[in-house]
């Protein structure tokens, strides 16, 4: 008989004694004379040495059901620590409870400090809003503000249509310009008004030039209106300029003409989009918000400057209606037409302050060099078709230039490339120029706690529905077999186990997470990283439970001998658990390094398959887990071996889960809210002392402005 | 035949009390004497009897020592304490009360 067999056999028995050293020797030594008188018993009758020794240590049975039974039957003869522990671990559970009480049931805070869990700065619910849409977790988050604010911010919300929410200000503020631009132009936004509005249109546009007489703004609506219904653009590859128009309905073309002529004879062009905005990030508050904002703008605003689209589109219809004339040899329309564009662009340049118009200002001047020199080049105006295409592209490529310049140390230079409006809006707050880079990187981690929040509740509801989940098992476990499962007096050994996957886990795992925005090369502005952040959460949580549950899964595989029915997983089991931590290695690798770390490409480049791979994995990853846990319920139900498996890891894992939740709940969670009280205390220092613009914004603004109109200046006059 | 476990169970305690009531006995000769003396109808397993036997130490209904036997072996042997001899006696009542009323229900049944 192999000595070291026995021990081990003897030592998975007795575990459950730990605690009582003494005790347990003890038993031990009874039970390894047991196996003696039996083993020798055995061979007098003839058995083989090896045969000897299985049947004796067959008699014992299933080894986890016996070690169980042997705990409970020695509890009260345990010394008085192995009652401390069993005392400790029964805590666990009421303890649980209040945890889980208090983090779904705002309403009972009986702990204080404990309700910041679900709730922000404003007792907003985070939670529920992980599942609810952008627009819910706008009204809900609406509850913080005046009727007044919301009024402004929102609209009316009584009111199901964004349009007609939109009016309801309009109706309050009769005289207010910038709430009726704002109507009109998202009217005409809206391509369901095309065909059912024409009326609501026409009547917004006239009440907006009654209101504002001097501005263009009414005129170009009304223009790109007419010209979206009277004509169709399509893609031509036998023009030069690659487009050609299809007039449907003539007059209705002639009538947009006249408005557009009309618009740039007006005294300016200003649509209040910045104004109205700035107005609302007033309301809305600091950078604290920003996911508020970006809601906010995404759902109400769809963009601060939202005419930009259209004014680019107006000049489009007109050359390319007057490049079709000119191979008509219509002259007289041609010039007609054409005219207007210097008006126009220098319209749009000087009356937009944001760098969303400037932009649009300068691709005007892209498209009138590839345009208008071939308009002019068709009326036998050469000279002036060269000068116009040298000016124009000179001053295009000028501001392109100087955007990527600036943009380029830019905290947050990809959302910028995409959606230059929010850079508009938000760049004040991300500043280089006025602001430290420590008090960049504060603002940063006041949103990465913003985010780490709604992280926590999803790993503690994740940890919750394990705990459920092992209950359910243990109670199963103990119909079967009339065991204690899951309040037997645990070993130190074990309690050394949970303090370290229940505590020192959990600790690690939130200052990894608090400093996320350090450890993995995320960028200032979160907006960009946002995504990339919960990925790294989500691999992160994977690995921490991935290790808790293989080190336990190894701490019971151990106790499972050669003759236990589970024998035969050993080796699977074996197996499982190198390559599981083969994939911690992974996982761990692509939480902490992004993928261009190691390709040095740009994160854009993966974003996309990212995105399409990752929903793909989790949907996978989700049946995946769902046919396992049928497969072990069914299993669970049918087999006993299996249900004593269970029920003995369930033993184990309560309890480090439960310490694992109070853990986060009751202390990490108000360490995170301590730390971001803090954060948002400087921040509000910081920001309190400071103006809106951005002298960065201001110059690209004003270098624009000075570019487009002296490249205009230039131009030769049309006759 | 093989018993019902569930009802083996149950009777376990009283076996137990009942042969230590005659001499010490170990674990392991406790079950051969149980095998041999019910010509292996009661079957016990080594996994029934150790649980059930720390139990009653725990109850203080038996007490146990470490002797050496003729062979040199060191054995924990078990004795009844005058708890265990008490209990000992209400258990036998309480089978026999037990058995009685089966056997009358069974031959009523018959009838």
């Amino acid at each position: 008989m192999v000595k070291v067999d026995l021990d081990r056999f003897l030592d998975q028995l007795t575990a459950g004694l730990k605690a009582d050293r003494e005790l347990r020797m003890e038993v031990r030594q009874e039970l390894a004379t047991h196996i003696m008188d039996r083993y020798e018993d055995n061979l007098r009758m003839g058995l083989s040495d090896a045969e000897s020794y299985e049947q004796a240590i067959k008699a014992f049975g299933n080894i986890l059901e016996l070690s169980d039974q042997l705990t409970e039957a020695n509890m009260e003869r345990m010394s008085s620590k192995s009652k401390f522990y069993r005392t400790c671990t029964a805590l666990l559970i009421p303890a649980l409870v209040i945890c889980a009480f208090v983090m779904y049931f705002p309403g009972a805070n009986i702990i204080k400090g404990m309700a910041c869990v679900i709730k922000d700065k404003h007792g907003e619910q985070i939670f529920f809003d992980i599942f609810s849409d952008l627009e819910q977790a706008d009204r809900s988050d609406s509850s913080r503000f005046t009727a007044a604010q919301r009024l402004i911010l929102y609209g009316d919300l009584s009111h199901k249509n964004k349009s007609d929410r939109l009016k309801a200000v309009c109706d309050e503020f009769p005289q207010n310009k910038a709430f009726h631009a704002e109507y009109t132009g998202f009217l005409v936004s809206e391509t369901d008004h095309y065909d059912k509005n024409n009326k609501e249109i026409r009547n917004a546009v006239k009440v907006g030039k009654e209101i504002d007489p001097n501005n263009a703004l009414y005129n170009y609506i009304l223009a790109n209106y007419l010209f979206s219904r009277s004509c169709n653009m399509e893609y031509s590859a036998k023009t030069v300029i690659g487009t050609r128009l299809k007039i449907t309905n003539r007059t209705a073309f002639d009538q947009a003409l006249e408005e557009y002529h009309k618009g740039t004879q007006k005294k300016f062009y200003r649509n209040y989009a910045k104004e109205l905005t700035l107005k609302r990030m007033q309301i809305f508050g600091k950078s604290y918000h920003f996911l508020d904002n970006l809601y906010f703008l995404v759902q109400n605003a769809k963009e601060p400057d939202p005419h930009v689209n259209y004014m680019c589109h107006i000049p489009v219809f007109v050359w390319t209606y007057a490049y079709q004339q000119a191979e008509a040899g219509n002259k007289v329309n041609v010039l007609k037409a054409v005219a207007p564009y210097k008006s126009y662009i220098n319209q749009l340049s000087s009356g937009t302050n944001t760098l969303a118009g400037q932009s649009s200002a300068a691709r005007l001047c892209a498209d009138g060099a590839r345009f208008i020199p071939e308009i002019y080049k068709r009326t036998g105006l050469k000279k002036q078709a060269a000068e116009v295409q040298n000016i124009l592209s000179n001053t295009a490529q000028k501001i392109r230039t100087a955007i990527k310049k600036e943009l380029k140390e830019s905290s947050s230079q990809s959302i910028r490339s995409y959606m230059p409006w929010v850079t508009s809006v938000f760049c004040h707050y991300y500043s280089w120029d006025k602001f430290s880079r420590q008090q960049l990187l504060n603002g940063m981690a006041i949103e990465y706690i913003f985010a780490a929040k709604y992280w926590v509740v999803v790993m503690n509801t994740v940890l919750l529905m394990m705990i459920i989940g092992y209950i359910a098992a243990a109670f199963h476990y103990h119909r079967i077999t009339g065991q204690k499962a899951v309040l037997l007096a645990p070993s130190a050994r074990f309690i050394g186990k949970m303090l370290f996957f229940g505590v020192f886990i959990p600790v690690v795992t939130f200052f990894l997470v608090s400093n996320i925005h350090f450890l993995s090369g995320q960028n200032i502005n979160i907006a960009c990283n946002y995504p990339k952040f919960i990925l790294q959460c989500l691999l992160l949580l994977a690995v921490i439970l991935c290790i808790i549950s293989t080190m336990i899964r190894n701490h019971i595989s151990k106790r499972c001998t050669e003759l236990d029915i589970r024998a035969a997983n050993n080796d699977k089991t074996t197996l499982f658990l190198k390559f599981k931590y083969a994939f911690f290695i992974v996982l761990t690798t692509m939480a902490y390094f992004p993928l261009e770390f190691f390709t040095g490409n740009d994160i854009e480049v993966y974003k996309t398959a990212a995105w399409q791979l990752g929903v793909t994995g989790v949907i996978f990853i989700f049946l995946f887990a769902l046919a396992a846990a049928v497969r072990s319920v069914i299993k669970l139900r049918k087999d006993k071996a299996a249900a004593i498996y269970y029920g003995s890891y369930a033993k184990t894992m309560v309890p480090v889960l439960a310490l694992a939740v109070i853990v986060i709940t009751a202390v990490i969670i108000p360490a995170i809210d301590l730390r971001e009280q803090l954060l948002v205390k400087q921040d509000e220092a910081v920001y309190s002392s400071e103006g809106y613009y951005f002298p960065g914004e201001l110059k690209l603004i004003n270098f624009m402005k000075e570019a487009i109109s002296s490249g205009l200046n230039k131009l030769p006059p049309v006759r | 035949m093989k018993i019902d476990s569930d009802l083996m169970r149950g009777v376990t305690p009283s076996v137990i009390l009942n042969l230590l009531k005659a001499r010490k006995m170990y674990g392991y000769e406790m079950i051969k004497v149980v095998n041999e003396r019910t010509n292996n109808v009661f079957q016990w397993k080594e996994g029934s009897l150790y649980p059930c036997l720390h139990k009653l130490e725990s109850s203080k209904l038996i007490q146990s020592e470490w002797l050496t036997a003729a062979n040199g072996k060191r054995r924990k042997y078990y004795s009844l304490t005058s708890n265990g001899l008490e209990v000992l006696d209400a258990k036998k009542a309480e089978l026999n009360l037990f058995l009685h009323s089966v056997n009358t229900l069974f031959e009523n049944a018959l009838i």
